[in-house]
């Protein structure tokens, strides 16, 4: 058997350590929130970069598998709990990675700016939740409210985007945090709308809910069904649904409740 | 014209906040609020041309995409850095709550409307999605195909039976 690889190159150790260092990159990047076929991808490359030709990965947006289909390979799998979504770590580890692969840093490098980049955060959580209500004002200004409607907007997603953090520090499932976000959404909408700051109820609560949509899911479960990832593919896409109708049922529940009470005319 | 100029600046504000919300990198973000400004500003157009909505959101989320993989390619960045924030103003927040509140009031026949056009726009914006990324992953393998040689594939086609020698 001819092997055309560099694999006899490389000891029990090094492989192991090259092994490991592509599923912490996997690791990295799906629990930012990148799609399933660039983890795959990138997990191949740095493999194959340095002379592990026969290596498979197979991830879904809880686990992650690197296996070998000769013998002698080693196998590893980590299990992924939570995911959230940061695009400077991911576009940090991916440039990190395309450098590792043309050989531009050694392996223990790269792992030492791993390190550096799982904790890499340059913007602060309160300038998040600002920014994040400026767009929901921004959206309510789009749907056509006017100036009271945007500020009550504002408001309303600032408190709503808190309470999400706060419950995701406690592991609260993603269903039943945006479910209870956008029951404050609706009874502060209404609240405002009562005392008359801000003069159309729908445009403060379709602007506030739009942090809350599964935009995300979406688009990343489109993707990876494309890339035939279908397994991951039909699992995000459902988990936007059922974010959607969470959110709607919640909210519509919420004004039924006032409607009977006769809070709303 | 200023309306026009307004809601490109609104929707430009709104993306960026989103993108900063999501950890964008400082670098991108005027190039991600300019792919929410074009895609939103596209959708306004087309449907105040008596485009139908669905249409209009297929053809501004094919836009988005498109731009996204562009900028991706330039900025040696992953496309969903851009598309993702640059989707959000597409996404139909108003339709959501329009029908949820139909609902409400058991208007069901304007609700089961609202809903339809709803998941039409839904589905309109991930129809533009899934035919700019299957276009931009057959480039992908194009250039891919180009890189490796043909012996080196069946070498490697040749080297993949090896395991039973």
């Amino acid at each position: 058997m001819q092997d055309r690889s560099n694999m006899e190159n490389l000891n029990k150790y090094e492989r192991k350590k090259v092994l490991a260092v592509a599923l912490f990159v996997g690791e990295l990047m799906l629990k930012n929130g990148a799609e399933i076929y660039r983890v795959e991808d990138t997990i191949r490359r740095i493999c194959n970069s340095r002379g592990l030709h026969y290596v498979t990965a197979f991830v879904t947006p809880t686990v992650i598998m690197i296996g070998d289909d000769r013998t002698d390979g080693y196998s590893f799998m980590k299990r992924i709990s939570s995911r959230t979504t940061n695009f400077e770590r991911i576009a940090e580890v991916n440039a990190l990675s395309r450098e590792f692969v043309e050989g531009k840093i050694s392996i223990d490098e790269l792992a030492k700016e791993l390190r550096k980049a799982s904790s890499l955060t340059s913007y602060s959580n309160l300038l998040r939740i600002c920014c994040c209500s400026v767009a929901s004002a921004m959206f309510v200004y789009l749907f056509g409210g006017d100036l009271f409607d945007m500020i009550s907007g504002m408001l309303i997603s600032f408190v709503a985007v808190q309470i999400g953090f706060v419950l995701e520090r406690y592991e609260v499932n993603s269903l039943l945090l945006n479910m209870l976000s956008s029951v404050f959404v609706a009874i502060a909408a209404v609240f405002l709308y009562k005392i008359g700051f801000g003069k159309r109820l729908d445009m403060i609560i379709a602007g506030s809910i739009m942090p809350l949509l599964p935009g995300i899911s979406l688009t990343n479960g489109i993707r990876d069904f494309i890339n035939g990832d279908l397994l991951s593919g039909t699992s995000r896409m459902f988990e936007a649904l059922m974010i959607a109708v969470s959110i709607a049922v919640s909210i519509g529940s919420v004004l039924g409740i006032l409607y009977r009470l006769g809070g709303i005319s | 014209m200023m309306t026009y100029g307004l809601q490109f600046l609104g929707a430009f504000v709104a993306t960026v906040g989103f993108a900063i919300f999501f950890n964008a990198p400082r670098k991108i973000l005027p190039w991600v609020g300019l792919v929410g400004a074009i895609g939103w500003i596209l959708s306004v157009l087309l449907i105040q041309n008596d485009t139908g909505s669905a249409w209009a959101y297929m053809i501004a989320s094919m836009a988005v995409a498109f731009i996204a993989e562009v900028l991706a390619v330039r900025t040696k960045n992953p496309s969903t850095l851009f598309s993702i924030p640059g989707i959000y103003p597409l996404v139909p927040g108003y339709g959501l709550y329009q029908t949820m509140y139909y609902f409400t009031i058991h208007d069901v026949s304007l609700a089961a409307q609202t809903l339809l056009q709803t998941l039409g726009n839904a589905g309109a914006i991930a129809l533009g999605i899934i035919v700019i990324t299957s276009l931009s992953s057959i480039r992908k393998k194009w250039i891919n195909n180009k890189q490796t040689d043909k012996k080196q594939k069946e070498k490697e086609l040749e080297d993949s039976y090896s395991i039973f020698e």
